[in-house]
């Protein structure tokens, strides 16, 4: 499957937040030894790439089926059944998307209404918080998608994860990788 | 009232198939809305407090740094180690693999990682060297639990962030009991390889042993360095686990040259993946698990275990019982989640320490891990030989009871959970 630049954006960008938030706490620690000085900032940047990792992270989530949950009984439906199920759940995980997104709309507002500056950093406390919004609303557009998929029967049911098969995946990519290593 | 109509909701949606977290999130929401006073903005600010917890941050350096262990030749390395060392006892190809388990447990905090990591490589041996594939794929499945039982562990740094108990302690919690309980599988292999007569493998020199030491002890350092840094004050369990994450990628591109720099954005993106995937179930039960004290849910069952006189022994038979159900059916980190803020007050009130009822915590859910349905280890081991599910519970049975019985001591003997952590700290 050929993907669009969107989505290669997003994976980008959370393995970058990922691989950006290891450093920044390495090099803190080394700083502290080696060259006896702090970033002070640098715990406050680093929660606030967690934060866009999670929440800007959960709507690709969605996308690759990363999210696990129980299909027992889904299984054990029919086609019809299942695809019934799948979509009341997918209109569920909408209505979860919606009412956090107005709460966070809410939450974001009073924060910029009060205007408290982030402390370490030389910005508002809101700018941050805006991963918040932005996220549930992409996670609403993806279950919206999901959604219209299995009503008009393109998708089974809600892509969960097998989380089985995922760690077995990434152990056989590392096989793959060490004959490849070997060879030279 | 409340409390019924959040559990029921719970498990509704879980049966619909919503994934986890979102089942989580959504029953809390709604019984605040229809049953609380908070603010939907207040619950916003609740879900991005995840983010600004120092403990929980990690959650995705352990991930990230067991996820370098994984991809390259970190197992087969320590396997050979293993085999080296105790291979050449009555059924010491098995006993080497839980070794093997014990070792790479100790560079990963997953259990389903360690059961693939190691059990790819030992049991097409195993069933090479005269075992029949059952007494492989059991071992190896049970064995694996000892991922979240041997630090690293992201259980226990999950637990550590629901009761505020320090990591550093747990983690040192978990050395003794995952060694006797690695000793105790090995001690049931040999009496069932002396039963079913597998022959020996040969003895290896000293200097094989050594050779095969210096080549995993690259990996082993890993956990040197984390509770080496954490006792040592040198750094936070977190910053520990940040440097382990660097460590590791250092070791898997530079030292053991397993990946190269091409893979390492690959790796980056299944771990933050993974991270993604549990921060969210993080996030959504720590919103649960504050609706349940804001009900004072927790209170309330503690009031009425103490004034019912129970005594710390009875509790602990409840809390078993209790978390063995639950494993049953749910993911380690939600059920941590969920049921710590309730049985850590009642506890504490009876005199049982965090530390310890972290380990019984940590231990009942292993064993969830090896029972179905929701066993993970059954799923990866199914995986990973090609046999049934029906098959592979069949064949960790008879080693789940080995299980069993280190539950009821890790229960029981506070002390081998303790020792370690009140020496040290």
């Amino acid at each position: 499957m050929k993907r669009n630049w969107f989505e290669q954006a997003e994976e980008g960008l959370i393995a970058f937040l990922l691989a950006a938030m290891t450093v920044i706490v390495f090099v803190q620690v080394i700083a502290r030894y080696v060259f006896n000085y702090s970033f002070v900032w640098a715990l406050e940047l680093v929660t606030y790439m967690f934060a866009g990792l999670i929440f800007l992270g959960m709507a690709y989530g969605v996308r690759v089926g990363a999210h696990i949950g129980i299909d027992l009984l889904v299984k054990s439906l029919g086609p019809r059944g299942a695809r019934i199920v799948g979509a009341i759940a997918a209109a569920l995980c909408i209505a979860y998307s919606v009412i956090v997104l107005v709460g966070s709309i809410q939450y974001v507002e009073k924060i910029r209404s009060i205007g408290i500056l982030a402390q370490d950093l030389p910005i508002e406390q809101w700018i941050p918080r805006l991963v918040l919004p932005l996220g549930y609303t992409l996670l609403m557009v993806r279950f919206a998608q999901l959604f219209f998929r299995i009503v008009t029967g393109r998708d089974k049911g809600l892509r969960l994860a097998d989380e089985a098969a995922d760690a077995l995946k990434m152990n056989l990519g590392g096989d793959e990788t060490t004959s490849k290593g070997d060879r030279p | 009232m409340t409390i019924a109509f959040l559990f029921v909701m719970l498990f509704g949606f879980m049966l619909l198939g919503m994934p986890i977290a979102i089942a989580l999130g959504l029953s809390s929401l709604l019984t605040i809305l229809f049953l609380g006073q908070d603010s939907l903005a207040s619950l916003a600010l609740k879900l991005f407090e995840t983010a600004e917890h120092f403990t929980l941050l990690a959650i995705p350096f352990f991930i990230l740094s067991g996820a370098f262990m994984t991809t390259g030749g970190v197992a087969k390395r320590m396997v050979a180690f293993a085999n080296a060392s105790i291979g050449h006892l009555r059924g010491g190809l098995a006993m080497a693999s839980v070794l093997a388990c014990m070792l790479f447990a100790a560079v990963s905090g997953s259990s389903p990682a360690t059961v693939v990591a190691v059990g790819s490589i030992v049991i097409a041996g195993m069933v090479k060297a005269g075992y029949s594939q059952n007494f492989a794929a059991g071992v190896i499945c049970n064995a694996g639990t000892l991922g979240i039982l041997i630090p690293p562990s992201i259980v226990m740094v999950v637990y550590a962030a629901a009761t505020e108990t320090s990591v550093g302690k747990l983690f040192m919690a978990g050395v003794i009991p995952g060694i006797v309980l690695g000793l105790m599988l090995m001690v049931a292999i040999y009496f069932r390889a002396r039963y079913l007569d597998i022959p020996r493998q040969p003895r290896a020199s000293l200097r094989e042993i050594i050779s095969a030491g210096r080549k995993s002890i690259w990996g082993l350092l890993l956990l040197v360095i984390i509770l080496g840094g954490i006792y040592g004050g040198v750094f936070t369990p977190t910053e520990a686990a940040g440097v382990a994450a660097v460590y590791a990628f250092f070791i898997a591109v530079f030292i053991y040259r397993d990946i190269g720099m091409k893979q390492v954005p690959h790796v980056l993106v299944d771990a933050a993946r993974v991270t993604v995937m549990l921060m969210f179930i993080v996030a959504n039960a720590l919103l649960f698990a504050h609706v349940l004290t804001t009900e004072r849910i927790p209170q309330a069952i503690t009031e009425q275990i103490v004034a019912m006189g129970m005594a710390p022994w009875q509790f602990l038979i409840v809390v078993n019982i209790l978390l063995l159900i639950a494993g049953n059916f749910m993911e380690p980190t939600g059920i941590i989640l969920i049921l710590a803020p309730i049985l850590f007050p009642i506890a504490t009130q009876l005199g049982i320490d965090p530390v310890h009822l972290g380990i019984i915590m940590v231990v009942n859910l292993e064993i969830g891990m090896v029972t179905p349905p929701v066993g993970l280890n059954l799923f990866v081991t199914s995986g990973i030989t090609g046999m049934s599910i029906v098959q592979v519970v069949r064949a960790a049975l008879p080693w789940l009871s080995v299980l069993a019985v280190f539950l009821v001591i890790a229960t029981y003997v506070p002390w081998l959970s303790l020792f370690l952590p009140n020496l040290l700290f």
